[in-house]
């Protein structure tokens, strides 16, 4: 079916006139290898009741590291059989060692609830007695000790085991004592401060291992990235072998750049990404084609797959027979599993969803992924395409450009998509603010001998809690000398997790029909905020912030709403100011405020804007910390920002405002989202041109200041990455993505030579 | 960053909200540490090792010479299967902690066991007292020789009562034991807690162990340290080893374990009398029971008593003792004394309860269809109906008498 298809779009003029790239990858031949000898027979009888009769060899080869006693990553893509890497080593000797346990970690508890169930399906029917729970906080309290005491495989999230296992690991003595395997999945996500957390929630856990006997060793599996085998070593803090070459079979993929024709050619007006994904996923799946379409909101999730069910609704042929879905974050559990059951029972065909279904829960094969704008960086786009492909038959991923310059920038220049290494994933775990943190909860879980070591300068860090009470030194021993419970009061990620429950009153009803978190609930279900949910449309009547509640009710409006956010910085405590090559820097603590005042009516399918309403919520703040380049009267960054002509100094400081917070994460071991960037043209605080990199998380985690420290270096690696970056005019991994900019000029040149001027070189 | 660079961020965070941020704590006097021990000596205290101390009370017992297992269930092994258990089997224990959550780091500092103990002195031979021994770390190291003494006093044959909740205490317990890679075998836990919810939390409402000193033991404390405060001076203590900071916590500590031993008292006493209406003693008279919680405590082991219970607090014009006291009469086989009831509650409440076991009784009893539809009517007549269950039931019942009836 797809390759009539691709056959047939490749000869529809009408699509072929839009696509800017075709890139066609080889099918690959499986490399298959036996199951191990010492493979007890029950398992290799599951996995042949299964239809898995063999390995493919990058299985094998994880098998072998972990069967020496190695600690192992696995990069391999989505629908390789991951899954088996980890569950064939650890099962087998879990049954072969009846003390044995293994510690399976998930960055979200949806995935931990997959593997929950692909676990029962290998378990359940072989009646393995290997008992497998899932322990996050949606565990009910009447099985939890079963669970510690008798849970073979337990499964979790690094949040629960950094305010729930660890600080109580007494109760967890038995598992504890015999834990021999630690998988964790996914371990790309733990990038930047996130990583850098936990990093030290697994130092915690080696020591609490330690004490109890154990020596639990690591298998872990990441996704595409840049250095999957650095950022496993980072974390873990020690040797790690690197399982890279990929022995399952995949069919011919193909991988099409799409861009939406111009309706108004003088005002470069394209076609919207929405209809155009709509009207492509209709195409296919009228043709039979399991598609998954990937947008970068939760308000276009819905408003596509809406789109999509309404042109496919017609009662005489039941909807052609096709039932599309949308999937996101803040749907029911229920809703959730009932959906994924859905995509792999094959009764829904199509399935519009945000990044909520990049990683990896299982939702069966599917033929053809589009992409409805670039997901924002490779290793996403890299993983969102590998969605669509099964392992015989041929794929079709289908990036579809919006009007957004980094869009057009990747149409425009293929090489860059395709040529490019997916980005690396760095962390810092020796981050004081973060290893401070962590090492208060590590007393508090075990006594800290003088010598012992956390990472580096955990011993100044020791001896700092100490001045200030928190721990007492006695004995030659650190003691947790405090009545307080600290993990309780650190969070691993920045979001909050004060979530807005929403309450369907249609007719009297009180039903919880979905949930949001605060800050995203502000934008998005503000009082007459049209609500999306599964396709059914309810209009809010109160957004009760303070008592975490949305009431909402059916409605059958024209249009939808669009919140209009406002970001706004000021600062509050100027620490401190010190002269910088050509210019000036300065830091201190901000308050970075968001507020959402408007919201636009859009009608749908012509996405005219019909009106405007006002919306009365408080600022969503977020105090923290930042560092400011300030280009100061005198300075050679001044005299050299006056030269540039009025109209394009909005311009030139935005794009420097890019070139920095580009290639400050690789000093700071930090991820991009960590840093917040926001450029002046005059600031009412300085008085003069300049930019803020701020701190992403509450309270700040160190960020700004590694800013300040390094700030020479990152300039010069700013300056260097423009001169050496391989794109003629600019581009987005340099100097970041503008909009509107009069293109009369070479933009790169005109930063080059700001740079030379302030630099001076 | 650096340690440096923290430290002056810390201090300008201090400034900025006035020293706000870590009062307490670093402005607290550090005074040199004079030796802990002396003024713990001079204060009644021995010490047994290092860091370790003990100190032995006695009080009056007031405890009968056996208790009932009224309050036990099979679990408990020192009970076997008697219904009189020698009081001194139980042992009353109470710890104090340096957190109020549970988890690794919070560590008991203090523990206190309180046990029957007869004398072997020539002037008072023969005559049982209460015992109170309590244990006291004085610094963290001390943990290891704290517990290896504490499991003198935990054996697994004994009755270990406390007031906290979910065994509260012998949880902390099992995990300092735990950690420190030591074993223990704890006997059965008897938490007066939740018993004394059931007896008096209708009459008092809250019913903390201060609660009910108050409200049932007529206990008045003078000083009484607030529990909240006490990890804080037990802080104090290590940091300065000044006695006074923390000898209001021991005497509330040993207050608490002779208060257990009362409330057990109180309990036996009301069970004893329970029915007779007769209940002298020195804590407050019998009308602040409630009758129901008592015949509910009562009901598994004592049916007779909890019979009598509810049967004088029915004719105390109390309708909900007399639908337990029906269930009673109803599972001993008594069902006239049953139906007498059940037509009292009908006629005097149109109770939709006693409906229902009329029915039931009449269709499946008495066997009177006629009778049985008649009530079923009767009550389906009543549209008060909060539990809708309930009136499927009956509607249910109604078809099945009808057709029973043709």
């Amino acid at each position: 079916m797809l390759s009539e298809l691709i056959k047939t779009i490749k000869e529809d003029s009408d699509f072929k006139r839009n696509i800017t790239h075709w890139e066609t990858i080889q099918a690959r031949e499986g490399q298959y290898t036996n199951f191990p000898e010492d493979i007890d027979p029950l398992i290799k009888k599951v996995y042949s009741d299964r239809g898995i009769s063999r390995l493919y060899s990058h299985q094998r080869q994880c098998y072998d590291h972990v069967a020496e006693g190695k600690n192992t990553v696995v990069v391999t893509p989505t629908a390789s059989g991951k899954t088996l890497c980890y569950n064939l080593p650890v099962l087998n000797d879990l049954l072969k060692t009846p003390e044995a346990r293994a510690l399976y970690l998930f960055p979200t508890k949806a995935l931990s609830q997959d593997q929950q169930a692909e676990l029962n399906e290998v378990i359940k029917p072989a009646g393995l007695p290997l008992k497998t729970v899932t322990y996050d906080g949606d565990t009910p309290a009447s099985i939890r000790v079963a669970a510690r005491d008798g849970g073979r495989i337990i499964i979790t999230n690094p949040d629960m085991l950094h305010t729930g296992i660890m600080p109580n690991h007494p109760k967890w003595i038995k598992f504890l004592s015999n834990v021999k395997y630690i998988v964790i999945d996914e371990i790309h996500i733990y990038r930047g401060v996130f990583g850098s957390h936990v990093c030290n929630v697994i130092r915690r856990l080696k020591r609490i291992c330690n004490f109890y006997g154990s020596n639990p060793q690591f298998i872990c599996c990441s996704a595409t990235i840049g250095n999957p085998k650095e950022l496993a070593e980072n974390i873990l803090e020690t040797s790690v072998e690197l399982v890279d070459n990929n022995g399952a079979p995949s069919g011919e993929k193909h991988f099409v750049l799409y861009n939406p024709p111009l309706v108004d050619p003088v005002q470069g007006i394209r076609r919207g990404v929405v209809l155009e994904s709509q009207k492509l996923a209709l195409k296919f799946l009228k043709r039979g084609i399991k598609t998954i379409v990937f947008c970068r909101s939760r308000i276009r999730t819905e408003l596509i797959s809406s789109y999509i069910n309404k042109r496919l609704s017609n009662i005489f042929t039941d909807n052609s027979r096709i039932r599309v879905e949308a999937y996101r974050g803040g749907y029911l559990p229920s809703e959730r599993r009932e959906i994924e059951r859905g995509m792999r029972d094959g009764s829904i065909q199509g399935i519009v969803s945000t990044n909520a279904l990049e990683l990896g829960i299982d939702i069966g094969g599917l033929d053809a992924s589009i992409m409805a704008g670039f997901p924002g960086s490779i290793s996403s786009s890299w993983q969102q395409a590998g969605r669509a492909g099964r392992r015989s038959t041929s794929s079709l991923s289908v990036l579809i450009a919006s009007a957004a310059p980094v869009d057009q920038y990747v149409i425009d220049n293929p090489d860059y998509f395709f040529g490019k290494n997916p980005e690396s994933a760095l962390i810092d775990p020796n981050n004081i603010y973060i290893m401070l943190d962590h090492l208060k909860c590590a007393v508090f879980e075990l006594p800290f001998g003088i010598d012992e070591v956390f990472g580096r300068g955990s011993k100044e860090l020791l001896v700092y809690l100490e001045e200030e009470g928190v721990l007492r030194l006695t004995g030659d021993k650190y003691y947790w000398s405090d009545r307080s419970y600290p993990a309780e009061s650190i969070s691993l990620r920045s979001a909050t997790s004060e979530n807005v429950v929403i309450i369907d009153e249609t007719k009297g009803k009180n039903n919880v029909i979905g949930e949001m978190d605060r800050p995203s609930a502000k934008e998005m279900i503000f009082d007459h905020a049209v609500y999306i949910h599964r396709g059914e449309q309810y209009n809010v009547r109160k957004l009760d912030i303070d008592n975490k509640k949305c009431y909402v009710s059916q409605s059958n409006l024209n249009y939808y709403t669009d919140a209009v956010v406002k970001t706004d910085i000021k600062v509050l405590e100027e620490d401190r100011r010190m002269p910088l090559s050509g210019a000036e820097l300065a830091e201190g603590d901000v308050l970075v405020r968001k507020q959402v005042a408007k919201f636009k009516k859009i009608k749908y399918m012509s996405h005219e804007n019909v009106g405007f309403g006002e919306i009365f919520l408080p600022e969503e703040e977020m105090h923290t910390r930042s560092a400011v380049f300030i280009f100061a009267d005198g300075t050679a960054s001044a005299a050299a920002f006056n030269k540039i002509p009025d109209e394009l100094k909005e311009h030139v400081i935005g794009r420097i405002g890019s070139l920095i917070k580009n290639v400050s994460p690789i000093f700071l071991l930090c991820d991009g989202h960590d840093l917040g960037v926001a450029e002046r043209l005059r600031d009412p605080h300085f008085n003069q041109p300049c930019i803020y990199i701020y701190d992403n998380y509450p309270g700040g985690t160190g960020l700004s200041e590694g800013i300040a420290a390094k700030s020479d270096e990152i300039l010069h690696a700013a300056y260097a990455r423009i001169c050496g970056c391989g794109c003629e005019y600019g581009c987005p991994s340099c100097i970041g993505p503008d909009e509107e900019a009069p293109v009369t000029h070479n933009k790169k040149q005109q930063i080059i030579s700001f740079f030379n001027e302030w630099l001076n070189q | 960053m650096d340690i440096k660079d923290l430290r002056s961020r810390i201090d300008s965070i201090k400034q900025q909200t006035n020293g706000s941020v870590h009062t307490g704590k670093s402005q607290r006097e550090k005074k040199p540490r004079p030796d802990a021990g002396k003024t713990l000596l001079d204060n009644g205290w021995n010490r047994i090792s290092e860091m370790v101390y003990e100190k032995v009370s006695v009080i009056n017992n007031i405890l009968p010479e056996a208790v009932s297992d009224i309050l036990l269930d099979e679990s408990c092994n020192t009970a076997e299967n008697k219904t009189m258990i020698p009081a001194e089997n139980f042992v009353f224990y109470d710890t104090e902690t340096t957190g109020l959550s549970a988890g690794a780091g919070n560590i008991v500092f203090l523990a206190g066991f309180g046990f029957l103990e007869t004398s072997n002195d020539a002037t008072t031979t023969g005559k049982t007292y209460l015992k109170i021994v309590q244990l006291f770390l004085s610094d963290f190291p001390g943990e290891p020789a704290f517990l290896e003494r504490m499991k003198k006093y935990i054996t697994p044959d004994r009755i270990y009562v406390s007031y906290n909740g979910k065994s509260f205490d012998a949880n902390i317990l099992r995990s300092r034991y735990a950690m420190n890679a030591m074993q223990i075998d704890f006997g059965y836990q008897l938490d007066l807690l939740y018993s004394s919810r059931r007896l008096w939390k209708n009459i008092i409402g809250a019913c903390s162990l201060g609660d009910i000193e108050r409200e049932v033991l007529d206990k008045r404390r003078a000083l009484d340290v607030p529990g909240f405060m006490v990890p804080d001076l037990y802080f104090d203590f290590i940091r300065t080893a000044r006695w006074d900071t923390i000898e209001g916590v021991n005497a509330h500590h040993l207050e608490d374990i002779s208060s257990l031993a009362e409330l057990l008292a109180v309990h036996e006493q009301l069970f004893a009398e329970a029915g007779e209406h007769i209940l002298p003693g020195n804590y407050k008279p019998a009308e602040y029971i409630d009758a129901l919680g008592l015949a509910s405590l009562l009901a598994d082991k004592r049916p007779e008593k909890a019979a009598l219970v509810l049967s004088s607090a029915f004719k105390g014009g109390n309708h909900k003792a007399g639908a337990g006291l029906s269930i009673i009469h109803k599972r001993a086989g008594r069902w006239d004394d049953a139906v007498i009831i059940w037509n009292r509650l009908w006629d005097d409440g149109k109770s939709i309860f006693a409906a229902v076991e009329l029915a039931k009784y009449y269709e499946h009893r008495a066997h009177n269809i006629e009778k049985a539809l008649g009530i079923t009517n009767d009550v389906l007549g009543l549209e008060r109906f909060r539990i809708t269950g309930i009136k499927q039931e009956l509607e249910k019942r109604k078809k099945r008498l009808i057709t029973k009836l043709n």
